[in-house]
């Protein structure tokens, strides 16, 4: 039986919103979806629900793995983007929430302020998943330790090296550490640190998770898997040239991915720009593992759904 | 035995989701009314496709 506590509806936008044992739970349940997929195995547990997904950004991986995810599980799928939908501009999000969540099961967004996702979800009566905030990507940090567990195992007691900036990646990789187990050693050029506070909140519940370095080599020293992301995030683009600048020794190389374990895996969350964040011989290289990290995305967030809607399935 | 399972999980589901989509009477008028748009074009959608139906 369920405890109390999952039986209630529940949202994900952050990754601090579910358990370990909840992410256990999901690991596995992804691993038989895929396994589904894969055979050509019909899975259609969400027949007759209707996903909403609301685009504030851009998007190519998020709304192709949500939207073929949903279809695959039998359910079917509407898509807002700003110009049908400006969330808190031609209506106030409340309103908006309120109204669309009872038209639809379950809603996906993708915005800029976490606030305005949590606003949404406040005023829901269905669940919201976060498809990405200036903040947080829980999504896409649920699909690379799936990832790294195809590959290595369990990700618990292992060191993940965080190249870049101190973007909503980097913030959601603090909070699995915490929550999982592992280490995350991040490096950031100076001004563009990771906010701590928002990341893994003020109680200090995740003390010894995290490490910063100043010297993104030294960061991979010893890593299990190094990951970056862009340098300019979406939302960004104005300090482009800033950035360029400042970024320019945190591009993962051949030379970080030698200081890290010969068995170190190596992911991005795409789109990737080489030659800027990563060198083409690392990403296009034998320890790169970004393509089953795109694919992923579509098989976690295909058990994510169900379990929102359905809850712990036999 | 299989097949039984699916339905009663299938059942069970559609208990527990029961209470979202009839929690209308709580729900301001407004939402209401908007919610009814769809309703009442899904109706429309089937009269002017299958005509009236049993």
């Amino acid at each position: 039986m369920n405890p109390p506590s999952e039986t209630a509806m529940k949202h994900y936008l952050q990754f601090n919103d579910f358990t370990a044992d909840e992410y256990a739970y999901l690991f596995e349940r992804a691993a038989l979806i895929k396994k589904k997929f894969k055979a050509y195995e019909k899975h259609h547990p969400l027949v007759d629900r209707t996903l909403a997904m609301i685009f504030e950004k851009a998007s190519t991986r998020t709304r192709v793995s949500f939207e073929a995810g949903m279809y695959q599980l039998g359910g079917s799928v509407v898509h807002l983007t700003t110009g049908d939908s400006q969330l808190g501009r031609a209506e106030p999000i409340e309103d908006s929430a309120k109204v669309i969540s009872r038209m639809v099961d379950l809603v996906m967004i993708r915005t800029f302020e976490q606030t305005k996702i949590e606003n949404f979800a406040q005023h829901s009566r269905v669940p919201v998943i976060n498809g990405l905030t200036n903040e947080f990507h829980p999504c896409q940090i649920l699909a690379d330790i799936f990832t790294f567990i195809e590959h290595r195992g369990s990700i618990q007691g292992k060191t993940v090296a965080w190249v870049g900036d101190g973007n909503n990646m980097a913030n959601t990789w603090l909070q699995a550490a915490a929550l999982l187990g592992f280490k995350v050693h991040v490096s950031t050029p100076r001004g563009y640190e990771v906010d701590e506070k928002l990341a893994v909140g003020a109680g200090g519940a995740s003390a010894g998770s995290y490490q910063f370095f100043s010297n993104p080599l030294e960061a991979c020293q010893g890593a299990d898997l190094v990951t970056t992301d862009v340098w300019t995030s979406m939302g960004y683009e104005a300090e482009n040239e800033t950035r360029r600048l400042a970024f320019a020794d945190w591009c993962v190389d051949q030379e970080m991915m030698a200081a890290a374990r010969p068995d170190a895996l190596f992911m991005h969350c795409l789109p990737a720009h080489r030659g800027e964040e990563v060198e083409a011989d690392v990403i296009d290289g034998p320890q790169s593992v970004v393509w089953d990290e795109a694919e992923n995305r579509m098989h976690v967030q295909k058990a994510l759904m169900e379990y929102l809607l359905l809850g712990r399935v036999a | 035995m299989k097949c039984n399972a699916v339905a009663r999980q299938r059942q069970q589901t559609v208990s527990a989701q029961a209470h979202v989509r009839n929690a209308d009477v709580k729900q301001p008028q407004a939402a209401g009314r908007s919610q009814n748009r769809m309703h009442v074009q899904k109706a429309l959608m089937e009269y002017l496709l299958l005509g009236r139906v049993a």
